[in-house]
């Protein structure tokens, strides 16, 4: 199973889902960058998508979407010295 | 004569929804079966026979392997190939795309799934279980809503929505 965040619950508090383990798709279908180069998907980048794209702004109730969550973990990428993800890549 | 045809055109239209296109592929004449494992390669060799009268389409994007999860009960393993729980939640980390894989009516296609944990389920059964579905338009149509729905709906549970779940025949691990 992949990492994921769910819906608000009823006091407005978000749960994430991670997964420390490599993902099936990661393995399959590496991530990709903006020149289509392989690229890694390691487990703080995996956090920072879930908790500071999707559940720190849901619980703020800004956009979460996953357009959003791809900015901040580009962001995220850029302050740790990592190849940039093409949002476009699954 | 105004009633009678209205309650004519509702009784067509009850029955034209109940052939409409998202209904529900009948499984029970797809059969699924394993036919070979080979535990050194992790492997296990699959075959889906359509004896229905229509095409089926089979979620494929995990079906040559690793799984995309595992059910583990004592002695039995299933090795799935789609995700089967919907879960409410924004686009996990990555998301598989939607392949689908047309088996025609009477057709036969085989593969080999290939999962590092075959290897170690000496002893106990195994299967697989995959997502068969009757149509493949609206399951993608879906999945691209639940995709921008704003983590109301993961884009996988579209899959869930539009497949029958099957299993394959189970097989013991020397």
């Amino acid at each position: 199973m992949d990492s994921y965040t769910g819906r608000s619950d009823a006091q407005g508090n978000v749960t994430v889902n991670l997964n420390r383990n490599e993902s099936q798709i990661d393995i399959t279908s590496p991530l990709r960058g903006f020149n289509g180069q392989r690229i890694t998907n390691p487990f703080n980048i995996m956090a920072g998508h879930e908790v500071l794209g999707h559940a720190y702004p849901r619980i703020m109730g800004w956009p979460s979407d996953e357009q959003n969550a791809r900015q901040v973990e580009n962001l995220l990428r850029q302050e740790q010295g990592l190849p940039l993800r093409d949002p476009n890549s699954n | 004569m105004k009633r009678t045809i209205c309650i004519c055109v509702v009784f067509l239209l009850t029955l034209s929804k109940g052939h409409g296109a998202t209904r529900p592929p009948d499984v029970s004449k797809v059969r699924f079966e394993i036919t070979r494992i080979s535990k050194d390669e992790g492997l296990l060799h699959w075959k889906i026979t359509d004896n229905s009268d229509d095409g089926v389409y089979i979620y494929n994007f995990f079906l040559l392997g690793g799984a995309y999860n595992i059910e583990r009960s004592p002695g039995k393993l299933i090795f799935d190939t789609s995700p089967i729980v919907r879960v409410a939640s924004c686009p996990p980390n990555r998301v598989a795309p939607l392949l689908l894989l047309f088996v025609r009516s009477g057709g036969v296609i085989e593969g080999d799934f290939v999962d590092a944990e075959v290897k170690k389920a000496g002893g106990n059964e195994v299967s697989l279980k995959i997502a068969v579905g009757s149509e493949p338009n609206t399951v993608v149509e879906e999945a691209r809503r639940f995709y921008n729905s704003e983590c109301k709906h993961s884009p996988y549970d579209a899959i869930i929505n539009w497949a029958t779940f099957l299993e394959s025949t189970r097989i013991q691990v020397p």
